[in-house]
């Protein structure tokens, strides 16, 4: 490999994994949330980890939104491209994890606001930037064609979103950022070795890399934990490169194909969320995080197994 | 002088001052634009090439080349160059490099199809060299360019069509228009592209 690509790689690799170990770590010393002996709701009582989540997923979001641009060396607007768009995503995904976090902890809103009400905000979010990177392919498109793609990739985001967010709520631990780290890996094999995009393999690699930082902190301090919105910056990130490089991707077969990639980085939390559905469990112990990991492993195997058919990844020449 | 002589006359007259007005000085435009709407050759694609140039691991200077180019050309004093490359044809003799600098990293071409230079004035320069100012665009960013034109020759073609060519070098810098991808001394930033067009008409 050339030297200039594995200096930009480690670009990719050495920042958000120092960041996320550092900052999760700090976050993890905090002492652990007080119990409320008074019976108050049990919302009360979760509200300091509740904010240690907000922290958390900030940190994923934050290490993304900065790092994006500085690998893809450009932050225009408007985005001339899709590729261009893919750091104001970013940004969203920042904004939209706030306000899922706001969405999910927040009493009076949570209540008000249905959980129908909430996913369907959700698809139509994922929607909405789909077609913010892409419209200057969907605008060739016929509404039928372009209203396909739309609903194809908000229907396997959502699936990803539903997912990876009880994955990483249900049990506190180090394999809820696992999770979302072998999602973000997934996301990053099928840009390398299917949809030819190393560029967008390491965006995906930046939410990777820091999740990695906050999964070893985790090892140590079991009590940590991304809540619900932290599956919010890997799905929006993840998703949107992934979707963005298959549209860009050139192939004799336009779409069907590339949507295979897509639809098995969408099926990696989907295991460990069926394993937690089908054997709940208290407490994470070792078993279940290597159940747990090993699960979301599956579909990656399945992408390295289709790219390594399909292609030679760029760097092979 | 009966009246269909008088009409004759009346008719040669006219036609003297209009052939008249155009000879002066004040109606060259006139023929300007006449001679610039036949001279405009169709680029000819079988017999035109498109290199481009870019330093590899700065020791050597990788040659690739575009397929297919399109468009038209008239090589004259206000002329004009309106020519499109075909992102798609990319062609570094390595099949997996050419999809991968079709997509997402290089040219985008699923969403960027055309590579384009729309001149805006044309101008002589020498007796075989024009400098051409106008506007490239590429991965959907567009920015002004001024080239060296050579003038190659002019002839007659296959089937009796008139046929010119015109060959041109010049370096842009790939990260001005988005293709930031490796730039450094694995890949360079600057790209030097070789035109050489033939058009017939």
């Amino acid at each position: 490999m050339e030297p200039a690509i594995i200096k930009h790689i480690l670009l990719g690799v050495v920042p958000p994994l120092l960041v996320g170990g550092i900052a999760f770590g700090l976050l993890a010393s905090r002492p652990p949330a007080p119990v409320a002996a008074s019976p108050q709701s049990a919302v009360a009582t979760d509200r300091p980890r509740a904010v240690r989540a907000l922290l958390g997923l900030a940190i994923v979001g934050v290490v993304y939104a900065v790092m994006q641009p500085i690998l893809a060396g450009r932050f225009a607007w408007p985005p001339a491209s899709a590729s261009d768009a893919l750091a104001w995503i970013a940004l969203a995904a920042l904004l939209s994890a706030a306000l899922s976090w706001t969405l999910g902890n927040i009493d009076e809103i949570r209540t008000w606001l249905g959980r129908a009400a909430r996913w369907t905000l959700r698809a139509l979010l994922i929607a909405g930037l789909a077609a913010f990177a892409a419209r200057r392919v969907l605008d060739r498109w016929t509404p039928l064609e372009a209203l396909a793609w739309l609903g194809s990739a908000a229907l396997l985001s959502i699936i990803a979103w539903y997912a990876l967010s009880r994955t990483m709520s249900r049990v506190p631990g180090a394999s809820g950022p696992a999770v979302g780290a072998v999602f973000a890996v997934a996301g990053a094999v099928a840009c390398v070795g299917g949809l030819f995009s190393l560029s967008n393999a390491q965006f995906s690699g930046v939410i990777a890399w820091t999740l990695i930082g906050a999964s070893l902190v985790a090892l140590w301090r079991r009590d940590l934990s991304l809540g619900h919105a932290g599956a919010v910056v890997p799905v929006l990130g993840v998703g949107s490169v992934v979707f963005v490089s298959a549209l860009l991707a050139p192939g004799e077969t336009p779409h069907a194909l590339r949507f295979i990639y897509a639809a098995l980085v969408a099926l990696v939390p989907v295991g460990p969320m069926l394993l937690d559905r089908l054997r709940p469990a208290q407490r994470e112990g070792l078993g279940r995080l290597i159940a747990r990991v090993g699960l979301a492993i599956l579909p990656l195997i399945a992408i390295g197994a289709l790219a390594a058919i399909n292609q030679p990844p760029p760097s092979d020449y | 002088m009966n009246r269909r002589l008088l009409a004759f006359s009346a008719s040669t007259l006219a036609l003297s001052i209009v052939a008249g007005v155009a000879l002066l000085p004040s109606g060259q435009p006139a023929v300007a634009a006449e001679q610039s709407a036949s001279d405009v050759y169709k680029v000819d694609n079988v017999h035109s090439s498109v290199l481009f140039s870019v330093r590899h691991n700065n020791v050597s200077n990788f040659y690739g080349r575009f397929n297919k180019v399109d468009g038209s050309f008239n090589i004259a004093e206000g002329g004009s160059l309106d020519i499109s490359v075909d992102a798609d044809s990319v062609d570094s003799n390595n099949a997996s490099r050419d999809k991968h600098l079709r997509a997402a990293d290089f040219f985008s071409a699923a969403e960027f199809p055309a590579i384009t230079f729309k001149s805006n004035t044309l101008k002589k320069t020498g007796e075989n060299t024009f400098e051409a100012s106008g506007e490239l665009t590429l991965r959907g960013t567009k920015k002004p360019l001024t080239v060296t034109i050579t003038e190659t020759g002019r002839g007659t073609g296959r089937g009796n069509k008139q046929v010119a060519g015109f060959e041109t070098r010049f370096t842009i810098k790939r990260s001005e228009f988005g293709v930031s991808y490796q730039v450094g001394p694995g890949l360079s930033d600057d790209v030097t592209l070789i035109v050489s067009l033939q058009g017939a008409k």
